[in-house]
């Protein structure tokens, strides 16, 4: 497919709009701080809008209209219950607590209320999954250059890294903060230019509703909690899985999200930020399952059904490709570029940080001058991004979608981490021998239930269940730390 | 038609969250000086979404 010149000229201005925009938000960065807290600065607004593009983006765009040709509406569940539930909690209960504490990073708190052993564990556990979330979007971004424009695997990787990396290593926190505002406005509108030409060309909802209900294999396809008979997510297991763990796991202990409002101006916005990503992802996920659905309608016997080798990444770039009229063109892969970018630049940002914050200060330079740690901080952003491309062609080859691939990556260590964050946060009890034996079990606990093929939302479900019990058992039969030492670490002593 | 059993847990669920709201939290958080008109207050939108879920999962789950 040949882009025309206004579609060229609409990416063209797309790009240098994101980098002044960068350039600008990174002036003045003179500290470490600046760099990864943007200077505690951060409006409630730009905030919370940031909050929705780290966690929605290219791997979301391709991912959940893959997944939704293959499951339909059930995926919203993952912003429904995976997300909106737990941000709520997060704003009232969490977040204003993880303000006080006055940390960096979540293995930092970790590492306070538990032991440093615990910091380092989750510090290397989650700059290896940042690593893998990485390699998934650029396999995303490869998805659709390969599909729209010709290009190679290795091509569409390499250039997306590039861009990428310029951006992240100028500016830090503020910089992406900046360009993910701008990236979430035009990712929303490309969403809905998507929708609203695929609904148009089916001939309304009515008609899509029937087109896909006609299908042999669609029967559950309109039930946003599907019976427990379910292939892939059973109610259960999206309740149990998905509302319990995956989804407060993710909004609380993720660094990549945390981070920004850590960075808010205050803690009243920092709160809101929360509850306005709440309220935008009200409605995001219908703009990002429906694509699957309309393809379902338009394009089912050249898709074909989901099966063995069935590749879920191609079902975006086929409608794009079919649907999207020149100029329009321009718009949505503007909206795609900056859903690459947006989710890139968050997660190696995050991941730089966790590096710089709970390994290399506290294992290898205790006594690094801040320029020092900013240095080394833009170029683990180079480091990441090169570690992510050599990375990607293993996730591109092993998952069906790269939805699906990180959905594993996080169930393989969230049940654990979110029964500590828990029990660490709402109980003076928990003590640093249970968190030590809790981490083991849960994880223990995950890959066993990988190995054995168990649903994702079951293993992270199943090992926050092992490790939550490994926890209280082990924490009582030893000694808590005193409350003068657990000052501003348990919600209730603040 | 009754609401499915995967529904309901969902909808105690985001009952479970508008308590914390409400309820808990202004226990956790120091009190502002005055207290903000609703248009301004996080919790009165904190709640309405919450609300509108339980309506989408009473509806559609």
């Amino acid at each position: 497919m040949k882009l025309s010149a206004l579609d060229i000229g609409l990416i063209i201005a797309y790009l240098l709009t994101v980098t002044g925009l960068g350039l600008w938000a990174s002036r003045g960065i003179k500290t470490s701080r600046d760099f990864f807290l943007a200077g505690k600065s951060i409006p409630w607004w730009a905030a919370g809008m940031s909050l929705v593009v780290s966690d929605i983006g290219a791997k979301d765009m391709i991912g959940l209209a893959g997944d939704g040709y293959r499951y339909g509406i059930v995926m919203m569940n993952f912003d429904f219950v995976g997300c909106i539930l737990p941000v709520l909690l997060a704003a009232f209960l969490f977040m204003p607590f993880f303000w006080g504490s006055n940390v960096t990073t979540i293995p930092e708190y970790l590492g306070r209320r538990y032991n440093p052993s615990v910091r380092t564990f989750f510090a290397v556990v989650w700059s290896l999954f940042m690593l893998a979330t990485v390699a998934t979007i650029l396999v995303s971004a490869a998805a659709m250059f390969e599909g729209l424009l010709g290009w190679s695997f290795w091509v569409s990787v390499g250039v997306t890294s590039i861009l990428v990396g310029l951006f992240t290593a100028s500016g830090g926190l503020r910089a992406v903060v900046v360009t993910e505002v701008f990236s979430c406005v035009v990712l929303i509108a490309g969403a809905t230019l998507i929708c609203v030409l695929g609904i148009r060309e089916v001939g309304g909802v009515e008609t899509l509703m029937a087109r896909v209900s006609e299908l042999s294999w669609t029967r559950e396809h309109f039930e946003l909690l599907p019976s427990s008979s379910h292939p892939a997510y059973p109610w259960p297991a999206v309740v149990l899985g998905l509302g319990i763990v995956l989804g407060p796991a993710y909004w609380i202990g993720n660094q990549a999200i945390v981070q920004r409002t850590l960075g808010a101006s205050s803690e009243a916005d920092a709160r809101a930020s929360y509850v306005f990503c709440a309220a935008i992802k009200l409605v995001f996920p219908i703009l990002l399952v429906l694509p699957g659905l309309i393809a379902l309608a338009l394009f089912a016997e050249e898709l074909g059904a989901p099966g063995e080798g069935w590749d879920a990444n191609q079902v975006l770039p086929l409608m794009v490709k079919r649907l999207v009229p020149p100029g329009a063109l321009g718009i949505l892969m503007g909206a795609f570029i900056a859903g690459v970018m947006a989710n890139l630049e968050s997660y190696i940002n995050s991941a730089s940080t966790l590096l710089v914050t709970d390994l290399y200060r506290p294992f290898v330079r205790p006594r690094a001058t801040d320029e020092e740690c900013l240095a080394l901080g833009r170029w683990l952003v180079v480091g990441l991004l090169l570690g992510g491309a050599l990375f990607s062609y293993q996730v591109k080859t092993r998952f069906a979608s790269v939805f699906e691939a990180f959905q594993t990556f996080l169930s393989f260590f969230q049940g654990a981490l979110f029964a500590l964050l828990l029990f660490g946060m709402l109980t003076r009890r928990a003590t640093a021998e249970g968190g030590v034996a809790g981490m083991l079990v849960g994880v223990a606990t995950a890959a066993v239930l990988t190995a054995t093929g168990q649903l994702y939302l079951w293993t992270a479900f199943w090992s926050f269940v092992a490790a939550s019990l490994t926890l209280v058992a082990v924490s009582l039969v030893t000694t808590r730390k005193g409350d003068e030492e657990l000052r501003g670490l348990v919600c209730w002593i603040r | 038609m009754g609401i499915e059993p995967g529904a309901l847990v969902v909808i105690l669920l985001y009952a479970a969250a508008l308590a914390v709201i409400l309820v808990v939290s202004p226990k956790l958080v120091a009190p502002a000086a005055a207290p903000p008109p609703w248009w301004r207050n996080v919790r009165f939108w904190a709640s309405l979404v919450a609300v509108a879920q339980m309506v989408v999962y009473a509806v559609w789950g």
